[in-house]
């Protein structure tokens, strides 16, 4: 029943245009270099050391690895983390 | 840097989370719309940084997640006004530090004069206040352009002027005219008049090469001081060659001639050679030191002593806090010595006088003048020694004087030919 609703969902993003982050709430990740990545669309953080921060999104979740990893700010909307970025997992 | 100024402004606390998972306190904060910033983890805890708003809101979270929250550090100006709202000097002192830097700023503290050459600083200061420009006037008072104007009429060696406000400072800028053989205060003067170009020594003349004027001399004819070389007046003729009248110009010309110049130099044969006082090591010297502002003056020692001959030696450092105050730090060191009497060698004679001759020659060169012929000789007297002789220089002569007008019936020689 989920997955049908998932499916139609994509599909009525798809035929409208309207994008996908919009439509069905699915995460941005904008990484800068590999020191700098800003997310959005998040529902929250469940893990967080200086060697990963694992986050919880619509489709999942999303664990990201590096060294020396730091929350820059955290507001509702979307956060900043800095550090030395090596991996970018995603876990569904 | 400027959201870090406006927490600071606002005021923030730095917090600790601890216990059972502390995510959920985290993940709360972000429901209710707290801005947490600088999140790191400690030691199995979080420390964020939160306004002190949202700190208040944190009551709900707290109990529900069952975290324990700490507070590690408050910054910001509303917690340091806290911190210090017993100390009724101080900001009552940082208000009125504020008003006396805003009053002292309305003055002129400091007057800079940069790119002088022949005018030192202190001619021209006390010439800028003659004319009422001097430390502690106001700001508003200063008038750049009489000043420049003031400066330019002034002192004709100074091309070009400009004068500026920087912060308390007064600076003047200035720009010399470095072709100093000329007179300058001359040319300026006469810049736009006619002028004669005469001999300003008795000379025989080697060259002569004009560009405006005409020539009232040849080479190899002997001149006195105050002949005409160069006429500033240039005959207008008719058709029938016949002088109508006389067109005024600027002189110029290149003039060099000879002449013979004396030289003497005297030397006592006898000098003083100073002998200063010594204790077991070291030269006996007295030391004072001073600093001064403006015309007060605080002085740490003395140099008062009784003895007959000395030497004193000022060394001055100017420190200027915040290019505002300006502070001079002085340095005042006397050495007393005794005067002995002693006579010259002959070699040390000859080398003395000859060096000399050699800086006077050196000099002349500088100035372009060339020596030809020389015959200084050194002559022993009773008490004296003295190097006597004449010397044949080729020098530049002439200078520009405002031309006079020639009667109608003069022309030169030269000239009458070039007209036929």
């Amino acid at each position: 029943m989920d997955m049908n609703r998932q499916e139609w969902k994509e599909k009525a993003a798809e035929m409208s245009g309207v994008p996908k982050d919009v439509a069905m709430g699915l995460p941005i990740l904008t990484i800068t270099g590999t020191d700098e990545l800003c997310v959005e669309n998040y529902r929250g953080i469940t893990e967080y050391t200086d060697q990963i921060v694992r986050l919880q999104t619509r489709c999942g979740q999303i664990k990201i690895g590096g060294r020396k990893l730091e929350v820059i700010y955290y507001t509702n909307d979307e956060m900043m983390i800095h550090g030395h970025i090596r991996t970018i997992e995603y876990q569904t | 840097m400027f959201e870090q100024f406006i927490w600071y402004l606002k005021g923030y606390v730095r917090i600790r989370v601890s216990g059972y998972s502390p995510e959920r306190f985290l993940n709360a904060c972000r429901y209710k719309n707290i801005y947490i910033w600088d999140l790191k983890r400690v030691c199995g805890a979080y420390e964020m940084n939160l306004s002190v708003s949202g700190f208040h809101r944190l009551k709900e979270i707290i109990r529900k997640t069952g975290t324990k929250v700490c507070i590690i550090r408050r910054s910001g100006l509303p917690f340091l006004f806290h911190r210090y709202r017993k100390r009724h000097i101080l900001f009552p002192g940082f208000i009125l530090c504020i008003c006396l830097i805003l009053f002292m700023t309305r003055y002129i503290w400091g007057i800079d004069i940069r790119g002088n050459l022949s005018y030192t600083d202190d001619t021209l200061k006390k010439f800028l206040a003659s004319e009422q420009i001097k430390n502690g006037m106001k700001k508003t008072n200063v008038d750049c352009q009489k000043i420049v104007r003031d400066l330019r009429r002034t002192y004709d060696g100074i091309i070009w002027v400009s004068a500026s406000i920087d912060g308390c400072r007064l600076v003047i800028q200035i720009k010399e005219n470095e072709d100093g053989l000329a007179d300058n205060s001359t040319i300026s003067r006469i810049n736009n008049q006619s002028t004669d170009i005469i001999a300003d020594t008795d000379c025989t003349i080697t060259s002569i090469t004009t560009r405006t004027g005409i020539a009232q001399v040849k080479k190899g004819v002997q001149v006195k001081k105050g002949d005409l070389l160069v006429s500033g007046q240039i005959p207008i003729c008719n058709d029938a060659k016949e002088i109508t009248g006389y067109s005024p110009c600027r002189s110029d010309a290149d003039i060099s001639g000879e002449t013979c110049i004396p030289y003497q130099k005297m030397l006592s044969k006898n000098y003083f050679e100073k002998e200063y006082y010594k204790s077991r090591y070291h030269f006996i010297q007295k030391k004072e030191y001073a600093i001064r502002a403006g015309r007060y003056m605080i002085r740490i020692g003395s140099v008062k002593n009784t003895y007959p001959y000395f030497e004193k030696h000022i060394f001055q450092w100017q420190f200027r806090p915040l290019n505002i105050f300006p502070l001079t730090f002085e340095e005042i060191t006397v050495t007393p010595y005794r005067k002995r009497q002693k006579n010259y060698t002959k070699t040390q004679i000859r080398k003395i006088l000859s060096g000399d001759f050699q800086n006077y020659c050196k000099e002349m060169k500088k100035k372009g003048v060339e020596i030809i012929q020389n015959d200084v000789k050194i002559y022993t007297g009773s008490e004296t020694y003295s190097a006597k002789g004449t010397l044949k220089i080729r020098c530049s002569v002439g200078k520009q004087v405002p031309s006079t007008p020639l009667p109608s019936d003069y022309i030169a020689e030269d000239d009458t030919k070039n007209g036929d």
